[in-house]
């Protein structure tokens, strides 16, 4: 009778058993660390394409605005609101130019007039 | 028991066959239907998107823009999206429209009602309005976003600005409306303006988001390059507002003002009038936006005789003291008569240029001979292209020697009988202005990629030395004579400044009966400044212009012209006016009021 028993009873291969745990295990981490993995870059991807987005938008604006810029600075733009009276131009008067060459290249009346502060500042 | 058994057996083999059946399916579409399939899904999620390059800028000697790019989208609505999901005409669908309406017609300033209509007509590609600012079209997605409303979309595109609206309308040119330059630099130099588009393939998610992870194979746009005028803008300003004065004040038919550098050929400035604004330039007239300096063709009138004169001297048949007599201003030659506008006697060459003598002029051709004198004429460039960089430019019209018309040698040394470009007049001035060396015309100087490094430049090009530097002086002596009290162009005098060039007065060729038109004159003045050492030369053209009986000449028209244009221009380049020549212009002035107060006591 209780030969009949233990020959009834199974027996447990305990490192047979692990070793299919672990490989289990490990095929487990290595599926769901591919799922995260993937996932991550999904996301990574998602947050380049807006950043991408964004980054494009900011350059069309930046050059929409150089563009006003250009077109509000341009010399026609400027020309007109000078007619308008909006800014105003102010000659400076040949005689006011202090050119840095030489004395015997300028005009006489430069030449005179430079004589004649020099004078002024003398006295 | 064997039944069962058999019947297990058919219910195998039923397996088997319906399996291999599955497998021969499957087999079946992996295999062999693979490549259709795959192109199907590809179909459906892979798409080639555009990256889409800048056409390359323009601008001017001092980086100052002539021509650049804004951004722009085309805003459409697919109604198909924005009536969805609810049927169509629902009170959900019909409220999801109208909201759309009003927030798409108050950002792009369309009437509400009209784009609510458009909704409604259902169809999938409604384009609501072009060239909407980028500024605009990014605030309304973000209203649409934050109202979490569908259906309306944008397509990238740009527009072609140009900031200085008129300015140099002519030089620039425009495009058409695929972006490809038409007229001006922006036709002759489209290759470099405009480069090749990117793309890249990519995997759209079933929203029709990107999906980057899935990007594919890519090229990246190429953008155009930076094309660098040799126009100096202020220069051209000061150009345009003596064009805009002297067409206000003689309202002629049309006006040509042209500055260049002699010693290179640099065009520094080109105006002609009437004007368009190159913003707007598919609703100017064809007429109005061609440049006339290289497309149109004059008869020259007397500033064609520094050719003449300059032959002349270059091939020795006369010297500083040949007298030439000009037959009391009435020369008969083959059954027709020359006339001159004062008789004159005896007269040396260089008083032939300095009072514009025709008879003596065609005398100096006659004694050249045809061949000769034609040679001169094609050295000078005249019947060539100069090969400006300005595209459709003309060749004018110069007859070889001359078509069997006897009457040609006494005709064409003062400018008649002769068709010329106003670049082909400018660029022979420039030649005696530059010492007998004949220069290209050059309007653009530089191709810069966008990180600054150079493509392409344009050096000066000389063509060929048409007379020598003793011939270029003998002749710029003569024509700073012309500028005197003696000469022909007083007028074009500036203060401080020695002044060379030439008058010319053309009747107007009649276009469709043959001859000349009465009363109706083509007046030019062709300079450089200062004489001994020229830092430009300026060339004026007037058509038809309306002045008092009698008036219509150079020498009072074009002359008054150019001064004013050298004197500003002179400002500009920081040439210092000659104290000597000051002084005695000044003393000159003294003695003529003093005299002038005399005669008036």
């Amino acid at each position: 009778m209780s030969r009949n028993r233990r020959k009834n009873v199974n027996t447990v291969r305990i490192a047979t058993f692990f070793w299919w745990l672990m490989v289990f295990i490990g095929l487990s981490v290595l599926g769901l660390s591919y799922v995260s993995i993937k996932n991550q870059t999904i996301a990574f991807s998602e947050q380049r394409r807006l950043l991408e987005r964004q980054l494009r938008d900011l350059t069309e604006q930046n050059r929409a605005f150089s563009s006003q810029v250009t077109a509000l600075t341009s010399r026609s733009a400027l020309q007109k609101q000078l007619n308008s009276g909006f800014i105003k131009l102010v000659e400076i008067d040949p005689m006011q130019i202090v050119r840095l060459n030489a004395l015997g290249t300028q005009p006489a009346a430069f030449a005179d007039a430079l004589t004649s502060s020099k004078t002024l500042a003398q006295k | 028991m064997k039944n069962c058994r058999s019947r297990a057996i058919i219910v195998c083999i039923g397996l088997v066959v319906l399996f291999s059946g599955f497998s021969a399916r499957l087999i079946h579409l992996q295999v062999n239907q693979h490549d259709e399939y795959a192109a199907l899904a590809d179909a459906k999620h892979i798409v080639k998107k555009p990256v889409y390059a800048q056409r390359g800028q323009i601008v001017d000697a001092n980086y100052e823009t002539l021509a650049e790019n804004v951004s722009v989208q085309t805003v459409y609505a697919d109604a198909s999206h924005i009536l969805n999901p609810e049927p169509v005409k629902t009170p959900k669908a019909l409220a999801q429209a109208a909201e759309t309406a009003r927030i798409v017609a108050k950002a792009l300033g369309l009437s509400e009602e009209e784009v609510n209509a458009k909704i409604l007509t259902e169809r999938r590609f409604i384009i609501l309005k072009k060239e909407v600012d980028q500024l605009t079209a990014s605030a309304l997605q973000a209203e649409l976003n934050k109202k979490n409303l569908r259906g309306i979309y944008f397509i990238e595109d740009f527009k072609r600005v140009y900031p200085n609206g008129d300015m140099l309308c002519h030089v620039l040119g425009y495009l058409d409306h695929d972006h490809n330059g038409i007229s001006g630099i922006e036709k002759s130099m489209d290759t470099y303006l405009q480069q090749h588009d990117g793309y890249r393939f990519t995997e759209r998610d079933r929203t029709g988001r990107e999906i980057v992870l899935y990007r594919g194979q890519e090229r990246p746009a190429q953008d155009g390059y930076t094309v660098q005028t040799t126009i100096n803008l202020g220069l051209q300003a000061i150009a345009e507002s003596e064009l805009k004065a002297a067409c206000a004040k003689y309202k002629p038919k049309g006006a040509t003002i042209i500055i260049m550098k002699p010693q290179t050929g640099a065009v520094l400035a080109m105006a002609s009038w009437p004007m368009f604004d190159n913003n707007d330039a598919n609703n100017a007239p064809p007429e109005v936006t061609k440049n006339h300096a290289v497309l149109d063709m004059v008869e020259p009138g007397s500033t064609f005789k520094i050719v003449a004169t300059s032959a002349a001297f270059e091939e020795g048949i006369v010297n500083d003291d040949t007298r030439i007599y000009c037959e009391a201003g009435h020369f008969s030659y083959a059954g027709r008569v020359l006339r001159d506008h004062h008789p004159y006697g005896e007269l040396t060459v260089h008083e032939i240029l300095m009072k514009s003598s025709n008879v003596g002029v065609a005398k100096l051709a006659l004694q050249l001979g045809e061949q000769r004198f034609y040679d001169y004429v094609r050295r000078f460039g005249f019947g060539d292209r100069t090969g400006i960089d300005l595209p459709g430019e003309i060749s004018g019209k110069v007859n070889p020697p001359f078509n069997g018309d006897k009457v040609a040698i006494t005709r064409v040394p003062m400018g008649q009988a002769v068709c010329v470009t106003p670049i082909q007049l400018c660029s022979a001035m420039s030649t005696i202005a530059n010492g007998g060396m004949l220069m290209m015309p050059q309007v653009v100087s530089k191709i810069t990629a966008k990180d600054g490094h150079v493509v392409s430049q344009f050096d000066p090009v000389p063509v060929r030395r048409v007379i020598s530097q003793a011939t270029s002086k003998r002749i710029v002596d003569a024509l700073k004579d012309v500028v005197s009290k003696n000469g022909t162009a007083e007028l074009a005098a500036v203060e401080g400044f020695r002044v060379a060039g030439k008058t010319g007065t053309a009747q107007k060729v009649n276009p469709t009966g043959g001859g000349y038109l009465s009363g109706k004159y083509v007046v030019s003045f062709c300079g450089f400044m200062p004489a001994d050492n020229p830092a430009f030369v300026a060339y004026v053209l007037l058509d038809d212009a309306v002045t008092v009986s009698n008036g219509n000449y150079g020498g009072l028209v074009a002359a008054p012209v150019f001064a004013n244009l050298a004197k500003k221009v002179a400002r500009l380049l920081d040439l210092q006016p000659d104290p000597a020549l000051l002084n005695a212009q000044k003393q000159d002035l003294k003695k003529t009021s003093y005299t002038a107060d005399f005669r008036d006591q």
